[in-house]
């Protein structure tokens, strides 16, 4: 340890991590477990940054749901088996940017291998549908859904694509032979 | 039951909305941001007292407001399912009156509301109203 306390690699590390977060253009970055009092003190963080910014009311309102849906996502699966990572079920990464024309949320979580095909296949099939195929799936969707249901994940992701207009980003990367991360990545297009 | 006849009311919080249901003047109410992170542990009990409230009313008019700011996909089912109580109501004769509330620069919530309207057959009013973003 130096004489001032700090050992010169978390200082490196610190300096990368800012100058990350400013290339990457990422206003917020939080690792950990995700819950419902983090979603509610996040959405209300969103809230008040773009309303500071004189976002566009519209805007607001879409980049707030998103974050909402993919928060909540994550922390469905609190009681998920352990994955033999050490990273607990329904802990990840969150993330939210801002470029010029645009605002991108990002999620990242341990998902079961069992589980990557179903949401490969939802969301590529999701990503096929134009405007209107999205809404007639929609209400498919919550006319077939059960009442006891926790809200299926499928809902989720067809709003998400039905209110940005986005095509979904995703992306996994195998940790172990049970698990891989999940990647998640939504754009809000300012207007 | 006479317990059947209580109103409900729930205050708002930061996930769900304010409910207001007054058996005496037949007017409820669901108003705010619906967020919660168990849809079913929030509605169920709204549910629960609508279904009982069937069986014990007598009156011939009930308005329901709705004004939601915001609400997440857990809880557009229940949300779905007390509009489909509300259709059962109609088709017992009762004269059931829906409002759809939304901000006037809210052009997606009309169009939820419009959603909604399709899975009944009661009419749902869509009702604009002019608001600043909360």
């Amino acid at each position: 340890m130096e004489e001032n306390q700090i050992d010169p690699k978390f200082t490196k590390f610190a300096y990368e991590f800012h100058t990350t977060m400013v290339d990457r253009k990422l206003m917020l970055a939080y690792e950990g477990e995700i819950n419902q009092q983090l979603t509610k003190t996040f959405a209300s963080m969103a809230k008040n940054t773009l309303e500071k910014d004189e976002e566009d009311n519209s805007v607001r309102r879409k980049v707030f749901h998103v974050m909402v849906e993919c928060l909540q996502n994550i922390g469905k699966h609190t009681d998920d088996p352990d994955s033999g990572t050490g990273i607990s079920p329904g802990s990840g990464i969150f993330l939210v940017g801002k470029t010029k024309d645009h605002y991108a949320i990002t999620t990242g979580n341990i998902v079961s291998k069992t589980r990557i095909h179903e949401i490969r296949t939802l969301l590529t099939g999701i990503n096929k549908l134009d405007p209107d195929d999205l809404k007639t799936l929609y209400k498919k969707q919550l006319r077939e859904s059960r009442l006891s249901e926790k809200g299926g994940a499928g809902l989720g992701f067809i709003d998400i694509a039905k209110k940005t207009g986005q095509k979904i980003g995703f992306d996994f990367i195998e940790v172990n032979e049970k698990v891989d991360f999940f990647l998640l990545k939504i754009r809000i297009k300012r207007n | 039951m006479n317990l059947k006849k209580t109103p409900l009311f729930f205050k708002p919080t930061p996930s769900t909305p304010e409910v207001m249901f007054d058996p005496d003047r037949n007017v409820f109410e669901i108003k705010g941001r619906s967020i919660p992170e168990h849809a079913l542990s929030f509605y169920g009990p709204i549910l629960e007292w609508l279904r009982a409230y069937e069986e014990v009313t007598r009156v011939h008019t009930i308005t329901f407001h709705f004004q939601l700011d915001y609400f997440n996909t857990p809880s557009a089912k229940p949300l779905l399912e007390i509009f489909r109580i509300m259709d059962e109501w109609t088709g017992k004769g009762l004269r059931v009156e829906l409002l759809w509330h939304y901000r006037d620069d809210d052009p997606e919530m009309r169009e939820v509301g419009e959603e909604f309207s399709q899975f009944i057959k009661t009419p749902l009013q869509l009702v604009p109203f002019r608001g600043f973003a909360d």
